[in-house]
Parts: structure tokens; C-alpha cells; sequence
């Protein structure tokens, strides 16, 4: 049994039961209305489901998630101190944009654990940055005055002190 | 390059992601922009996790609490101890007949009870300095609503020379110390807290430990007074003997710190000094079930080592043999030196030296207690009902500092400033807050030391050119703090032991138990 996925651009992608049910948007359109009515709408569609808001590139590099985490449970919650698997780490890499784009397909299209890693990912990049740094990276320009500025850093100078005590 | 507009991501998934970030990442990120300033400001998670990261806090676990009565229960608790003004205070009657031995910790306080015992002439044979029973204080909780509840148990079988408790696992142990030959010197009980059973989990009820080394005169064990630290943590028991020979006969003064796995009877560590200097004063902690803080001061220095103790998993459990003059020598095979420490001289498995921490010259150091402790129901012949609340934050830097007189040398120097490590206070690992806090909306600045020197000890000549201390500031024994509004008076009493930091449960930060010698009065902040 499979399913059919299109997307932005209109490439088809076909993909098997398991790898489509971690895409929670497939899985309700697709076969969470037997739940309802009792038999399964789309059992094997041939029309596909038009995913209108994912690119090609998002779509396949998100496959590749669905298909590795087709057998697994991935992490769906934790905070800062929770380490993911090395083959998650290396999947999303350090391309802030492009992390960024998988993150907002992610939530569009209801993967808790995509989501979840997209945020590990964009932490990591962002992490031991200054704000200047984060700014250069994400093209943010800096809005506030110099006293404020100022202000900000005396105020983050403890912190400064706590991480290098020296 | 075009870059992705992080902003035009909905607020909840900005959120998402920097709730994966460090607190002081989270803390850069503020200063970043406008935007992501008042995203971060206004959020309340946000302003949770970074005023419990402020004050030194950590949840302990997940509380059913919302967020927002979470906050406000950490700035009471913050504002509580800034003005140091309880939320419970009362006093406590003690028995009338107690001894010199006590132990506050977890919210239980015990204290040692010496009843003249009646011969059948009906005269008093024993000693009253000698603890043979227990007289056991649930202390009262706020956050659980019960009241103090107290029991007392009359004789224990035994002489206690020492005894600690962990009031989680229902477990007190006592140290007997014995002067017959053809016994082991030193026996260390482990019984049940409420009913002074054997405990059920230890594969034996009693650990024994003879002198690693020949005494000066073989002949007389009571030439020698020891004092005994003891700690548990978990399955692990930590007991320091400390041998100070006595004064006319002479020798040296000795030390042996040896770990337990009290569960299997397993000996898992055993760290003893060559000779200890009388200027050395040692002590240890548990910051986990593995890894062991020692701290040490000398005359000119102090100290902090972090040891990793072996898996007690990987050590057999030895064979039964009867303890005896005839017995063999015991193994020493995790026995190390820690006066030099050396890295490549560690026996295997026992990672020495992960961590040196020296310390400011001239501190008096002590290891402070780091562990939290775990929710733990009442014990006790009467068991109240449970708490109703669950369990918030526990402090992360908590501290269990009894008064120890340090050497006279080892004072600071005049005109330096107060530091956290002066006199008998603990060297904290975590800096307490001394800078204001990020969001000055949030949480009142913190506590300032202010900026005299201590007062002079008693018994140490002063300088009499020693500023006075304000008046509005007091020592306690934490640390200078300001004095109370109300003068309550209860510090002026002439106190048998000073004050110890406790949290009797994890919902609530630590409080300041003041025992007297027939009562004890309580501050929980």
C-alpha cells in the first residue's frame, strides 16, 4: 500500500504506509477517517495529497526522516539538556536556512519530532554565539541605542563571570 | 544570499526553538533585538527557568503546578530570604535528657538520648555521655500543612558513638564503638529509622571496619578518640574516621574515609592519608552516587578534589569470615593516598584527580552537601497523611555546614573583603547571585555582603583597630545577612550547635534550624 505526496512544484513523491504515517498531516487525510466513518478514505489513492506549502527539496530531505524513523520512535519532547541520536545531528547539519525551512514544513505538516530536532539544530548553531554574531547570521539588524546596549551587557555580565570565572 | 526570515516563523515555533537553548544562551539571544527581546520577556517559561537559574534552583521534578504559581512561589521564596523572613516559625521542646549527638537532615531531626539506666541496686551505672537512644523530630512543613510530630525510641541496643540518616530510604545508621579485644574496633548498624529493625534492603545488618593501621600502642585502643563524618547518598554510605590521639600519650593524628555500598556490604573505596597534620582539617561530601568531593585545608591552602569512586557492581561481595584478632588483613586494593594524588599511581577503576579546584589562599574550606533530597513520605510509629502538594524546586546550593573552629592561622588576612569562604562558611560551587539580576522587574537584587570584615572570633586576639560592623548586618551561619526586623531574639541564646541549613522537602528551600539545648527553633524561609 502507498500513498502519493505532491508538492509545491508538483513533483510526485511515492511513499510506503509506514513512512507516510509519520507525517501526521498524511496520516489524518489519509486514513484517520476510518476512525470516523469506519472504512479508510484513501486506502490507495491515486489521485495523491497536494502538500501546496513544501518545496520539492524540504519534501525529499523530510522523507529521508520519515523513512529512517519508519520502524523507531523518535524524541518528541525534552529541553536543552537532551542529546539526540548522531545520525539525527548529522541529518539536519548546520545550514541555518535550511533548518529553518524544514522547521516551518515540520510544523505545517505535524512531525513532533522533526520539529523538535529542527529546534536542537537551530540551538546548536546558535549556541556560544554573540549578538552580533546571531545577527550576521540570521541578517538581523541591531535596533537598539548604544546606552541600551550597554545596559544589556552589564546586566549579562554576571553571566559572563559565572560561565569564566577567571 | 537570501536569509530566511527567522520572525516570519509563528511565535510559538520561535518559542520552541529557544526553549532549546542554554539559559545563557537564552540571555545573549535577548540582546539581540527588539523583537526577540520582548518575545523572551514577556514569555513565562522564559522567565521562570531564568529566575530558577538566578537564584541558584533547579526543578527536582515535573510539578503539576502551572507555570505561573511556580513563579510566584520562587519570588516568595526569593523575598523570604533577602529579608529574612520565615514563612513558618516555631519552636520545637526537645527531650530532657539528651546527649551531644544530633543530625538534621531531609526534614527529620534526631538527636541522640542518654537514660540512666537502673541496676538492680537501683543506682545509675551508666554514663550519661553515652547515647543508647533517640529521640526523633518530623520537622513541621509548609508545604505539606502537617505539624511537627516527634517520637522517642529508649534504647537501641547498643552504645552510639556517632549515627546519620536518610530519612528516603527509611535508613539510620550508627556507628558502635567497641573497646573489647577480640572484636572489630569500629561496627556501623544499619537499621530502619521507624522501628530500629535490621534494614531490609542491606544484605547485612552491620559493616564492620578495623583500623587500617597499627596504633602507637597496640595495647590500648582507648588511647585514641575518634570522630566520625558520616554521609549517605543512595546505596553509597561515606563514614571519615578522624584518630586524634589523646594528649598524653601521644602519636599522630589519623584519618581513613571509607566508602560503602551498604546495600551489598560491599567495600567500595577507601582513601587514606599517610600521616594528617594537625593544621589539616578534611572533610567530604557526596555529589553523586560516584563521585566524591573532597575538600582539604592546610595551612597556607585550601582544596577541593573530585574523585569518581569505582561501580560497587564490579567489586565481589566478600566472604563472611568472623572479625577477629586472628583474622587476616584485609584487602586494600582501592586504598589511595590523597595527599599527593598522583594521576598515573590510581588504582584501576578510581579516576583520582578529575577535578582540582584550588581555592583562595588561607580558606577554610568544607564540603558542602549538593545532593537534593527526594520526596520521602512520613515515618514514624504514627504516619501522618501524605503531602498534599507536589514537590517545586530543590536548591542546588544547599548547604550543611556545622561551625568547626579553624586553625587560628588560617584566618584572613585583615582588610581583605568578606568572602563567602571565610571562618566556618562552606566554599559554595555555585556562586551566589552578588551582580543584579537580568530582569530587574522580576527579582529584587540579590543579597550584597557588605564590605567590613568579619567581627573578631572569640578567643583570638583582635586587632583593635578593626572597623565595627554595622549594626544592621548579623552573622548567621550562612554567611552576613541583614538583621531580622523584629528582634527575635533567639540567636542570643547560648546555642549548643549553631545553625544548619535543611530542606525538609523539596517544595520548599532550605530553612535554619537553631538547636538550644532543650529546644529548637525553626525558620523555614
Amino acid at each position: 500500500m502507498s500513498i502519493t505526496l505532491i508538492s509545491k512544484e508538483g513533483a510526485q513523491f511515492l511513499v510506503s504506509k509506514p513512512v507516510a504515517d509519520r507525517i501526521g498531516v498524511v496520516r489524518d487525510c489519509a486514513y484517520g477517517a476510518d476512525f470516523w466513518l469506519g472504512y479508510a478514505v484513501a486506502t490507495d489513492d491515486s489521485m495523491g495529497i497536494t502538500l501546496a506549502n513544501v518545496t520539492s527539496s524540504i519534501l525529499s530531505k523530510i522523507l529521508v526522516w520519515c523513512e529512517h524513523y519508519k520502524d523507531m520512535e523518535p524524541l518528541v519532547d525534552g529541553d536543552s539538556n537532551m542529546e539526540f541520536p548522531e545520525w539525527d545531528m548529522a541529518y539536519i547539519g548546520h545550514d541555518m536556512n535550511q533548518i529553518l525551512f524544514v522547521l516551518e514544513a515540520a510544523d505545517y505538516l505535524h512531525i513532533p519530532g522533526l520539529l523538535l530536532l529542527a529546534c536542537k539544530g537551530i540551538a546548536d548553531v546558535l549556541d556560544g554565539r554573540n549578538p552580533r554574531g546571531i545577527c550576521d547570521l540570521l541578517g538581523i539588524v541591531m535596533d537598539f541605542s548604544h546606552r541600551q546596549e550597554v545596559d544589556m551587557d552589564k546586566e549579562n555580565g554576571y553571566w559572563r563571570w559565572f560561565l569564566h570565572p577567571t | 544570499m537570501k536569509y530566511f526570515p527567522l520572525f516570519s516563523l509563528p511565535s510559538e515555533l520561535v518559542i520552541a526553538v529557544l526553549q532549546q537553548l542554554d539559559i545563557p544562551d537564552l540571555l545573549v539571544c535577548k540582546q539581540v533585538c527588539r523583537p526577540l527581546n520582548s518575545l523572551i520577556s514577556t514569555t513565562l517559561s522564559f522567565q521562570y527557568s531564568t529566575a530558577l537559574y538566578l537564584s541558584g534552583l533547579a526543578e527536582c521534578a515535573p510539578s503539576p503546578l502551572p507555570t505561573t504559581e511556580r513563579l510566584a512561589l520562587l519570588r516568595r521564596h526569593f523575598l523570604a530570604w533577602k529579608h529574612l523572613q520565615p514563612s513558618l516559625r516555631c519552636s520545637i521542646p526537645l527531650s530532657s535528657h539528651n546527649s551531644t549527638l544530633y543530625e538534621l537532615y531531609g526534614g527529620v531531626f534526631a538527636r541522640g538520648t542518654a537514660l540512666p539506666s537502673r541496676s538492680a541496686w537501683g543506682e545509675d551505672t551508666r554514663p550519661r555521655r553515652k547515647t543508647n537512644g533517640m529521640y526523633v523530630v518530623d520537622l513541621p512543613s509548609e508545604v505539606s500543612g502537617l505539624g511537627a510530630s516527634s517520637w522517642e525510641r529508649q534504647d537501641v541496643g547498643f552504645v552510639v558513638a556517632d549515627f546519620t540518616l536518610d530519612r528516603a530510604q527509611d535508613l539510620w545508621v550508627g556507628v558502635e564503638r567497641s573497646y573489647a579485644t577480640g572484636r572489630a574496633p569500629f561496627l556501623i548498624h544499619l537499621r530502619l529509622l521507624s522501628t530500629n529493625a535490621p534494614h531490609p534492603l542491606a544484605r547485612s545488618a552491620s559493616l564492620v571496619h578495623t583500623l587500617s593501621y597499627p596504633l602507637p600502642h597496640a595495647h590500648d585502643q582507648q588511647d585514641v578518640v575518634t570522630h566520625y563524618t558520616m554521609q549517605v547518598c543512595g546505596g553509597m554510605l561515606g563514614v571519615l574516621f578522624q584518630h586524634h590521639p589523646v594528649e598524653d600519650v601521644g602519636g599522630v593524628k589519623r584519618e581513613e574515609l571509607i566508602v560503602w555500598d551498604w546495600k551489598r556490604g560491599v567495600r567500595v573505596a577507601e582513601i587514606t592519608p599517610e600521616e594528617a597534620q594537625e593544621e589539616e582539617a578534611h572533610s567530604f561530601s557526596f555529589l553523586a552516587e560516584d563521585l566524591l568531593l573532597l575538600a582539604k585545608t592546610t595551612f597556607d591552602e585550601g582544596l577541593l578534589d573530585i574523585v569518581q569512586l569505582p561501580p560497587s557492581s564490579a567489586i565481589p561481595i566478600p566472604s563472611p569470615s568472623p572479625p577477629g584478632p586472628g583474622a587476616t588483613p584485609r584487602e586494600r586494593r582501592h586504598c589511595i593516598p590523597h595527599r599527593h594524588f598522583p594521576p598515573s599511581e590510581a588504582p584501576q577503576g578510581m579516576d583520582v584527580h578529575l577535578h582540582r579546584l584550588p581555592l583562595r589562599p588561607r580558606a577554610h574550606t568544607r564540603a558542602i552537601c549538593v545532593h537534593p533530597c527526594s520526596p520521602s513520605p512520613r515515618l514514624g510509629p504514627a504516619p501522618s497523611p501524605p503531602a498534599k502538594t507536589a514537590p517545586v524546586f530543590v536548591s542546588t546550593q544547599q548547604s550543611r555546614a556545622r561551625r568547626v573552629p579553624p586553625p587560628a592561622r588560617a584566618r584572613p588576612r585583615q582588610g581583605t573583603p568578606l568572602p563567602a569562604t571565610a571562618r566556618s562558611a562552606p566554599v559554595r560551587i555555585h556562586p551566589p547571585p552578588a551582580l543584579p539580576p537580568c530582569q530587574p522587574g522580576l527579582l529584587p537584587p540579590p543579597l550584597r555582603p557588605p564590605r567590613h570584615p568579619p567581627p573578631p572570633r572569640a578567643g583570638v586576639q583582635s586587632s583593635a583597630s578593626r572597623p565595627k560592623r554595622p549594626a544592621r548586618y548579623r552573622r548567621f551561619p550562612w554567611g552576613w545577612a541583614p538583621a531580622p526586623p523584629s528582634p527575635a531574639g533567639v540567636y542570643d541564646h547560648p546555642v549548643v550547635c549553631v545553625g544548619e541549613a535543611y530542606a525538609a522537602h523539596p517544595g520548599e528551600g532550605p530553612g535554619v534550624a537553631l538547636v538550644l539545648r532543650r529546644w529548637m527553633a525553626l525558620c523555614q524561609l
